[in-house]
């Protein structure tokens, strides 16, 4: 059954093709059939405000949306596929492309899955570098997210400021993992490589520059009127709805609850860390955009106690006798979860004792968190959906895996 | 507490698991009858779907539906639903979880399992004439068992007879064994220590007598 796919007709159950000729598969099973007053509009899979190939079919009355429905696998890979035909050392530089932008977190939920079924403990030293780079990677897929989102609502100016303090952070995170995008940097008991006094330097000068920054870009963009009048009491989502969904992330503390897997399910040493978890209950999308402005303040704040703890931080970048690449996890089921810039990262491992795991699955937050447009999109002005996209800072490859 | 949850439930094993070492907190074995009696009961706790996952075993197709709680603490809950290999049908939690849609027509497109009743079925991550290519069905020949794959648990409660307290009773008896034989081979090592270090001082002893003399 597995090979024999070529088929000329869609083979799907309970939906008769007919004999419409119009459109593709997806329009065609999204149609219920001819209506006077609305239209079918394909926004995507090559659309500005899409990023990338997300298509979202769309029946409009006027410029009101009646109904919608994400079409996803454009850049599918079967991430998850991969995962049980290569050993778990190979599948590591698959997760940096899971979702580019916050590549360390998946980096992480991976190593800790197996670390959590292997039983690995990491180093302090290793566990405060792994902090730090997540982190500060965490504040350039913010900073992405926010030029960007920007862009989608027409203003051109804040993305040439995000990426320049975005290329800061890149050119940072290349000193010590080596690549500018998608970073394959963590190792089962550590990281790779131990960090220099180059990237010490130059993120130590980072710091109150960036802090400097900040309030300019709440004086340029957050209070701006016209961003408040574009982005204030659109999309709502709340709590129910987050849970009905499973959204994560700066969609669920966007509407004031205080959840966050660095707190609710502490992994390393964010226990140790003075942070806190940002939330702002208006659950429209000005308020899932304070969130992740708010965050970005919040982990310049572990990266000065990673940078204050790192000098006398016992044990080495990589634990003595870590696993080396012909490694076998041991049998067993293990669930890690992590916290990106887009949500909680879920990484779950079965083993079966053999060098390739039994079945590796991916939950991506962007995959859940755009679950629920469909519903909150309903009754929104087209332009406003562009608004909610961005707000959910979808990442596709992380969607389509 | 979570495992009173299911009180009155046909459940068909409800397992204690460590979230240091699993990730979870409950795992629960169920049938496909009485699933959506557990999703609802998960719902009404305020639960949230975190995601369904299939898992090809030799036992046939096991679903993985994991739930969290919005608050602090490990809170992961697993229910498992085995379905045979030649009917992989189960009913969609959809209608409960509206999220749940996607991960099942996720599970739908790699395993090709129907799920019943659900309001939307067109693939979503495989191309629409890909609908019944199933890329995660294991080849024939590469099944393990459900049970070869089990994390370390405690029964809470169980149906009679259910493999898995065989399992569990098999693997004490393991680490049983396994802690007896380290336990015998230290003891033999003191030993061999201890007859060493007599024999290095009678020695020693000898070598003292034989220079005073």
């Amino acid at each position: 059954m597995t090979q024999e796919t070529v088929h000329n007709e869609p083979v799907v159950p309970g939906f008769d093709t007919g004999s419409v000729e119009y459109g593709d598969f997806y329009t065609r099973h999204f149609q219920e059939g001819p209506t006077e007053n609305t239209l079918i509009l394909n926004m995507g899979p090559q659309h500005p405000s899409t990023h990338g190939v997300l298509r979202i079919v769309l029946e409009l009355e006027g410029e009101y949306i009646v109904r919608s429905e994400p079409v996803l696998g454009y850049i599918h890979r079967m991430h998850e596929l991969m995962g049980e035909v290569k050993t778990a050392s190979q599948y590591l530089p698959n997760m940096g492309r899971v979702d580019y932008l916050h590549a360390l977190a998946w980096n992480w939920a991976h190593v800790g899955a197996v670390e959590k079924l292997a039983g690995i403990e990491v180093d302090e030293r290793g566990e405060l570098i792994r902090i730090l780079v997540t982190e500060l990677n965490r504040i350039s897929s913010h900073l992405l997210w926010w030029g960007a989102y920007l862009l989608d609502l027409g203003a051109f100016t804040p993305i040439m400021y995000a990426f320049d303090d975005r290329e800061e952070i890149m050119d940072m995170l290349q000193i010590c993992t080596g690549s500018r995008l998608t970073y394959c940097y963590m190792r089962f008991g550590g990281v790779s490589h131990d960090i220099n006094d180059e990237f010490v330097t130059r993120l130590t000068d980072f710091i109150p520059y960036f802090r400097k920054r900040l309030p300019m870009f709440k004086a340029l963009v957050t209070d701006n009127i016209i961003l408040r009048k574009r982005i204030e009491d659109i999309g709502i989502m709340d709590e129910e709805m987050c849970r009905r969904y499973g959204a994560t992330g700066p969609v669920v503390r966007g509407a004031g609850v205080e959840y966050d897997v660095r707190r609710a399910e502490p992994y390393s040493l964010y226990p140790e860390m003075d942070f806190e978890v940002p939330t702002f209950p208006e659950c429209d999308a000005m308020a899932r955009y304070m969130v992740r402005m708010a965050e970005i303040e919040q982990s310049l704040k572990i990266i000065e106690q990673c940078l204050e703890r790192l000098p006398s931080a016992a044990g080495k970048h990589l634990v003595k006798g870590a696993p080396k690449p012909t490694f076998k996890p041991p049998a067993g089921e293990a669930y890690f979860a992590v916290e990106a810039s887009k949500g909680k990262v879920g990484f779950g491992l079965i083993c079966d004792g053999g060098a390739k795991p039994y079945r590796v699955k991916l939950r991506a937050p962007s995959f859940c968190n755009l679950s629920l447009f469909s519903e909150c999109a309903q009754g929104v002005l087209l332009a406003d959906a562009v608004a909610i996209l961005g707000s959910l800072d979808l990442v596709i490859p992380e969607i389509d895996r | 507490m979570s495992e009173t949850l299911f009180e009155g439930l046909e459940t068909q094993a409800i397992l204690s698991l460590d979230p240091v070492v699993t990730g979870q907190v409950l795992c629960v074995y169920l049938d496909k009858g009485v699933l959506k009696d557990a999703v609802k009961r998960l719902d009404e706790a305020g639960y949230y779907i975190e995601d369904v996952m299939g898992v090809d075993v030799a036992e046939g197709f096991e679903l993985h539906y994991h739930f969290c709680l919005f608050q602090d603490g490990p809170t992961r809950i697993t229910l498992k639903v085995q379905v045979p290999h030649d009917d992989p049908t189960v009913p969609t939690i959809s209608d409960i979880y509206p999220g749940a849609q996607w991960h099942e027509r996720e599970t739908r497109d790699f395993y090709y399992i129907t799920f019943e009743g659900i309001a939307n079925d067109s693939p979503i991550l495989l191309a629409a004439d890909m609908a019944d290519a199933a890329p995660l069905r294991k080849a024939e020949g590469a099944h393990k068992s459900y049970l070869d794959l089990a994390p370390p648990y405690e029964i809470l409660q169980s149906e009679d007879e259910h493999p898995l307290i065989k399992l569990a009773a098999d693997r004490e008896q393991a680490a049983k064994e396994a802690a007896e034989k380290a336990e015998a081979e230290r003891k033999a090592a003191e030993e061999a220590a201890a007859k060493k270090a007599a024999e290095e001082a009678a020695a020693k002893e000898a070598e003292a007598k034989e220079a005073e003399a």
